[in-house]
């Protein structure tokens, strides 16, 4: 009971984060610098000299130092263990549940980062990121792989931090912000047809992820995509039926979207969603015939090669 | 690289996501909004309607942006692309009985 009693409950901001510092070890000599403050302001402050020196934007810093959301410092809600292996492994490290089975390549979620980065700024993006307790750094190469389940709680964090269905909707679209200028979406780039479009994705879909099974039937008319994602190769996933049908909504729009890289309109797929005790199956038909009136896509991209 | 063609499809987005772009170089590059009216010759009020997407993008402000902040010319067809997205899929919305919402 006496430890109990004895224990100080930290309750200003000030305390909080000294309560912080001294749970998840920093060491006093980086202290400074994880808050953005000089050593003798540091000094000053962690003496009890100076307490006001422990502004909002010492909190924010220190969230960005060790990639997670400021709430949870304050809040005492954050990982600890998380926080630890980003001191002394570096800011490459992401979580547990990031960190297992690690099917998908970061190119499949990247477009997303660099869509929030232009239309809701740096800013924004690099929250969404902390509160993933996720360096934006990872991003610096795209053949990084990563967990499936790193994607469904960032289309679950964005929905939850203010993304309309519409704007989560349209990320589905925009595989070209950083496609396009890559040796793959060269590729899709020089694909005249939908034919040769959806050749290349067949070819290249081992690239995007390997948690899904694909199965491309394509002929001149049309391209049948099965793709089935089996519970059992994934023992990590405990999603709800919420979370699941985001994901696989996404994924309809995306499988329409590939001949925008191709500088032809995309097309819906029908879609076919089963549900199965042992997993989920989905079947996407593209009929090539079904292209929007040339009216709606009238952007010739080609005059936008060279500026 | 004509403004009026990167904002075909939906004008008012393209300013918000423009403004969006304009604040973001100009905070990297450590310049405020009173520096950058200086450089532009643009009244601060000006910087700080066309950072929240309200001023009227002309041939000439748009210019005077993309030279002083230097603004990548490849995002801003991103920014223009993004506008033509949000316009395919609104058009689809309407066409396209089908897509489930």
């Amino acid at each position: 009971m006496s430890i109990i009693l004895d224990r100080v409950i930290p309750v200003t901001k000030s305390e909080k984060i000294k309560h912080f510092i001294k749970d998840v070890g920093l060491p006093l000599n980086q202290a400074p610098e994880a808050l953005g403050m000089t050593a003798s302001d540091f000094m000053a402050w962690w003496s009890g000299f100076n307490p006001k020196a422990m502004r909002t934007q010492q909190v924010i810093q220190l969230g960005q130092f060790f990639n997670i959301h400021e709430d949870d410092i304050l809040s005492g809600t954050y990982d600890k263990e998380f926080v630890r292996s980003v001191l002394f492994l570096g800011v490459e490290a992401v979580p547990e549940r990031y960190s297992q089975y690690q099917f998908s390549f970061l190119r499949s979620s990247a477009h997303i980062i660099k869509f929030l980065t232009l239309t809701r700024g740096q800013h924004f993006s690099d929250m969404i990121m902390r509160k993933m307790n996720v360096s934006p750094l990872i991003y610096s190469s795209f053949d990084n792989k990563i967990s499936l389940n790193y994607f469904v709680d960032l289309l679950e964090i964005l929905a939850s931090n203010g993304l309309k269905q519409d704007e989560l909707d349209n990320l589905a679209c925009v595989l070209f912000l950083t496609l396009s200028r890559t040796a793959l979406g060269q590729k899709f780039k020089a694909a005249k047809t939908y034919f040769d479009c959806y050749s290349v994705l067949a070819e290249n879909v081992h690239l995007f992820d390997t948690n899904f099974n694909y199965k491309f039937d394509l002929d001149r008319s049309q391209v049948r995509i099965e793709t089935s994602l089996v519970y059992e190769n994934h023992p990590h996933l405990n999603w709800s039926l919420a979370r699941m049908d985001r994901l696989m909504r996404y994924r309809q729009i995306m499988m329409g979207w590939f001949p925008f890289l191709s500088k032809l309109p995309p097309i819906y797929p029908e879609n076919v969603l089963k549900h199965t005790v042992t997993g989920v199956e989905a079947s996407y038909v593209i009929k090539f015939t079904d292209y929007v009136p040339s009216q709606l896509f009238s952007l010739p991209t080609a005059r936008f090669s060279q500026s | 690289m004509d403004v009026e063609y990167l904002s075909q499809f939906n004008k008012r987005l393209f300013k918000k996501f423009l403004g969006v772009y304009v604040q973001q170089r100009r905070i990297q590059l450590e310049l405020t909004t009173e520096q950058l009216s200086e450089i532009t010759q643009l009244s601060e009020k000006e910087i700080k309607l066309i950072e929240v997407g309200r001023h009227q993008i002309t041939h000439q402000i748009f210019d005077t942006l993309r030279v002083c902040l230097e603004l990548d010319p490849n995002e801003l067809i991103n920014i223009g692309k993004i506008t033509q997205v949000q316009n395919i899929m609104n058009l689809y919305k309407e066409i396209d009985e089908h897509y489930p919402r």
